[in-house]
């Protein structure tokens, strides 16, 4: 998180009159955000948190440096699991970052967590707690306690259909709530699931939009998370991408296709006039995903003069319907089969690896 | 119609068109999918609006089937080329994997056969015929889906043309096929698409006294219910449970062989009725509107390539591809809206949900596919051209979610090209497990090879259904659909990591109460005798995502067939029951409502 965050951060939390006080916290145990949680210094509370499952609240508090600027959110959480009837306490500290996703958990270390035999969890628990908390399409998200229940402890439970209620996941769910949960915890993991992503994601989110402002999207935009970036990106009108074509790029190039792909759709259409920028997204082509591909051959029309030449030489990337599409543009106007295109692709033919030479040929023909 | 008589038939109308032409070449066409001994191979006819015909394909799972057979009569005696029109469906940097070749009276031809990446004429060799009888043999020579879609013997060195159109209307010519298919039947009903959604429309509608025809491609009736697909149904009965229990699935898990016990049902069940006129393997492939109501419905036989014509006041397109309302220019919608068109936007899911831009990223189809452990090891063979898709995936069981769908790819054009992605990877992930140690004894024990999809072309009705109907629970006066299961749409699992293969899929599920589809969703806006249920019915991207399992277009389908009675009581259109017969409709619906003994 850049300074300018924290700073607008500050900013608004001073506006709103809350104000920080030190704080001392156990390493977490799984942490993705350690350069933040390093620099902690203070906290200020944030109000609480509603769990319906267990009728309890608990306080948000707001982790800062030490010139309040914000940081992490974090919880310390004192919760009952119950089974049965038969409840046992859960000590943890959860951590999420500032647009409201997961980030890390800490445990006391005199009150390990434990299993429902009463064994306590052992390192390779820890990492897959770690996991499910991170998964936000869990199983755990969308299925009853009662039926995981069953599928935990079940394996053999036929399940009819005549007046019960299935998805068209049931096939998968034995095997996929097994991979979801610790074994013997269900009751620990469905509860932690459900508090880690329940009301408190609404809380952060809320809150973030109240100070929501241009400086803090550009900073988030500029941080290094993912998630911050599509959040920024997200937020940000699409004229406005404009001032952002360096850092657009550097995004386009690193993140994951569904951030590539939102890039490419929203992108104005001057955007794509953009020599340099042009020259960075489409030399990239043959590195990325193929939807990514075939959402800037797409946008072949309306981007600068060199796009076309990039891809002539990464045609052998190309999937059919691509090459389809790329051979269409040509055709559409003469004056876009330039020399050295036209090279590129004689060159292609010649060499023959590529699968699709033949609809080059035919196109030359 | 004999099937022989038929390849004869196609003989004598070249050789009359050859004598007509005064044209130096003496050629003969056969048509793959019309040999009348198919030994292993099968009868494909998922793609004819795309590369022009059914074909045969050996699906041997990686052991090669029994030749496909047929018997050729020849008016002249001589040295014949031979060609085969085929395609390497895995192309790359090994051995094709769909190779065979001919044999004509048991001697073996010079060329191996599917090779080039595209639908083309292979030439095959030359043989010396002298008998005025010759056998012809397909000889698979993989087991990996090789496919041949016809055979042409020539005493000229010449090739048929090979170009889409070109190759068209030389077929026609050579088959000598008047413009009009010979036979016209007619019915109170035309219903295509045997598919869940199919079945219930024909079995309302014959329940009510109408004659129905349904035409459906496959031998075997459910659509991706049936057991060449395997897919149990989900969903409510609504108020159709007596009609719909007679057609739907027990809960086994997808893929299971069980899936044959309900079918023998289903299939027992439609057949009961004597107004159903049911024409299995038959495949619908035009239909004609004028003056915006449909005229007619032409189908062919897959394997003969008779060809007939339907008429009725009424169609239902139970398609699930819309295919009778594309053809007559209904209006269709295909493809993710944008978030904003209807308002379908779920926070929590963003651009996986819902996009701010419109895209065509539909939902994707599937192959569903199945194991066992054998008594003994079992050794398949190695597949890099499947390895190359599946990358370092391993798997000795299929789900669900094995399935794709990618942005220049369209699910009814490119359907050949997605089917056989989800073979390539189902076998690319098998022999990676068969790799690891304590699989030794697993084989395949079932592969479809029919594609099973979720979502393409969607007609317009007079109601567009989406998420915002559910989400408002919207009660409709002509809601003849009700349903609770959750929303679910998917997503491409490697949008999200790019490293995890392309061919796996992830569910959101947005839990809801009671929700409501119009009967207004269910016949078309433009084209006024026509009615859709199924996948295809008026519904945007989201609005698919809770209804189109199959217990719910079975009732979309069984509202459509009741419907259909009062359309002809009343001598009217679909449109006008809704204006002016709604009560005596939601009064006939309300009283299908079962009764538990
Ligand atoms: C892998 C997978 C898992 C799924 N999971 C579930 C589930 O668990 N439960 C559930 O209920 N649903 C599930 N679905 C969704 C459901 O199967 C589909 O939405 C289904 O297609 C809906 O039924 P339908 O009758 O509309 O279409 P279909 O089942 O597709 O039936 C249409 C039939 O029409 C035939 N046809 C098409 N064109 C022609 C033509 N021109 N002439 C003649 N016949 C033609 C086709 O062969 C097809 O059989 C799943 C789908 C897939 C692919």
């Amino acid at each position: 998180m850049g300074k300018s965050v924290g700073l607008l951060l500050t900013l608004s939390l001073g506006l709103i009159g809350i104000y920080g006080m030190t704080v001392v916290l156990e390493k977490p145990l799984h942490m993705h955000m350690e350069k933040e949680w390093q620099e902690v210094a203070q906290q200020q509370e944030m109000g609480e948190f509603y769990n319906p499952d267990s009728s309890l609240s608990h306080p948000l508090v707001l982790l800062t440096n030490d010139q309040q600027e914000p940081l992490l959110f974090y919880a310390d959480i004192l919760t009952p699991v119950c089974i049965d009837g038969t409840c046992k306490p859960v000590y943890i500290e959860l951590y999420w970052n500032l647009i409201g996703n997961y980030v890390g958990y800490g445990i006391d270390q005199t009150q390990p967590l434990t299993k429902f035999d009463h064994d306590n969890f052992i390192a390779a628990d820890y990492e897959k707690l770690h996991q499910l908390l991170l998964d936000n399409n869990s199983v755990l998200s969308r299925r009853k306690l009662e039926d995981l229940f069953d599928a935990d402890v079940q394996p053999e439970k036929k399940v009819t259909y005549k007046g019960v209620e299935v998805d068209a996941v049931t096939g998968a769910t034995r095997k996929e709530i097994k991979d979801s949960v610790i074994e013997g915890a269900l009751y620990s993991c469905y509860t932690l699931w459900h508090l880690v992503h329940g009301q408190v994601r609404h809380k952060i989110e809320d809150y973030l939009r109240s100070i929501y402002s241009r400086e803090l999207g550009d900073s988030l935009l500029y941080s290094n998370y993912p998630d911050y970036q599509f959040y920024a990106l997200k937020n940000m009108e699409a004229v406005e991408y404009h001032r952002h074509l360096p850092q657009l790029a550097h995004i386009f190039k690193e993140r994951e296709p569904l951030i590539r792909n939102y890039i490419l759709k929203k992108l104005p259409k001057e955007a794509w006039k953009e020599a340099r920028f042009s020259e960075e997204l489409y030399s990239a082509f043959s590195k990325i995903d193929l939807n990514s591909r075939t959402l800037l051959l797409k946008n072949l029309s309306h981007a600068n003069l060199n796009a076309a030449t990039l891809l002539s030489e990464q045609v052998s990337k190309m999937t059919k319907n691509q090459l389809k599409m790329y051979l269409r543009f040509l055709e559409e106007d003469e004056s876009r089969l330039s020399p050295t295109i036209k090279a590129n692709l004689v060159q292609i033919v010649s060499k023959e690896e590529y699968t699709f030479t033949y609809l080059i040929s035919a196109f030359l023909e | 119609m004999g099937k022989t008589y038929f390849i004869k038939l196609i003989q004598f109308f070249l050789l009359c068109l050859l004598v007509n032409s005064g044209m130096a070449q003496d050629g003969i066409l056969l048509e793959a999918e019309s040999f009348p001994e198919k030994g292993g191979w099968l009868v494909d006819p998922q793609f004819v609006e795309q590369m022009g015909s059914p074909y045969l394909m050996a699906h041997g799972m990686g052991k090669a089937v029994t030749n496909a057979t047929t018997e050729v009569t020849l008016e002249k005696k001589g040295n014949y080329h031979v060609w085969a029109r085929t395609k390497n469906w895995a192309p790359g940097n090994w051995a094709p994997p769909g190779q065979f070749s001919i044999k004509v009276n048991a001697e073996k031809l010079e060329n191996t056969l599917g090779l080039k990446p595209y639908w083309n004429w292979e030439y095959a060799g030359q043989v010396d015929i002298q008998s005025p009888k010759a056998k012809l043999e397909l000889v698979d020579l993989t087991g990996f889906n090789g496919r041949c879609d016809a055979i042409y013997l020539s005493l000229a060195n010449e090739p048929p043309p090979s170009k889409a159109k070109a190759l068209a209307s030389w077929r026609k010519q050579m088959l000598q096929e008047p413009p009009a298919p010979a036979t016209t039947k007619e019915y109170d009903l035309v219903i295509t698409g045997g598919g869940i959604a199919g079945c219930a429309a024909a079995i309302a509608a014959a329940e009510e006294g109408l004659q129905v025809a349904l035409i459906h491609d496959r031998p075997l009736l459910g659509g991706n219910a049936s057991s060449e697909i395997r897919v149990h149904t989900l969903g409510i009965y609504g108020k159709f449970e007596r009609i719909l229990k007679k057609i739907d699935t027990e809960h086994y898990p997808n893929g299971s062989s069980k899936a044959k016990l309900d079918q023998q049902k289903r299939d027992d069940n439609v057949k009961s009725y004597k107004n159903i006129h049911l024409f299995l393997n038959w495949r619908a492939y035009d239909a004609v509107a004028k003056d915006d109501m449909v005229q007619y419905v032409d189908a062919r036989q897959t394997a003969t390539g008779e060809r007939m014509r339907f008429q009725a006041p009424l169609y239902v397109d139970a398609t699930g591809d819309g295919w009778i309302g594309y053809w007559a220019g209904a209006e269709y919608s295909y493809g993710r809206e944008s978030v904003y068109k209807y308002g379908e936007a779920w926070d929590k899911w963003g651009e996986l949900w819902s996009p701010e831009e419109p895209d065509n990223f539909v939902m994707g189809s599937s192959i569903l596919w199945q194991t066992e452990v054998g008594e003994t090891t079992f050794d398949f063979p190695e597949v890099p051209w499947a390895v190359a898709v599946a990358k370092e995936h391993e798997a000795v069981a299929g789900e669900w979610y094995w399935e794709f769908s990618r942005n220049d790819l369209h699910q009814i054009e490119d359907g050949e090209e997605i089917r056989d992605h989800m073979l390539r990877a189902i076998f690319g992930s098998f022999s990676n497990a068969k790799h690891q140690e304590g699989n030794e004894k697993y084989r395949l024990e079932w592969v479809s090879y029919l594609l099973g999809k979720r979502e393409s072309r969607r007609l317009v009705g007079d109601h567009i259904f989406t998420f915002k109907d559910v989400v408002d629970k919207m009660e409709f006066s002509d809601s003849v659909v009700v349903e609770k299961r959750a929303i679910d749409v998917h997503y491409q699992r490697n949008l999200q990591d790019e490293k995890l293969p392309d061919f796996l899929s992830e569910a959101l599920f947005y839990k809801t109460g009671r929700y409501y589809i119009p009967y207004r969703s269910l016949y078309s806006r433009n084209i006024n005798n026509l009615f859709m249920a199924g996948r295809n019915f008026s519904c945007s991207h989201i609005g698919l995502g809770g209804p189109r399992v199959m217990r719910t277009t079975g009732q979309m389908g069984a509202a459509v067939g009741f419907a259909a009675s009062l359309c002809k009581k009343y001598k009217v259109n679909p449109r006008t029951i809704y204006q002016k017969y709604l009560t005596e409709y939601m009064n006939l619906i309300e009283s299908q409502q079962w009764v538990n003994p």
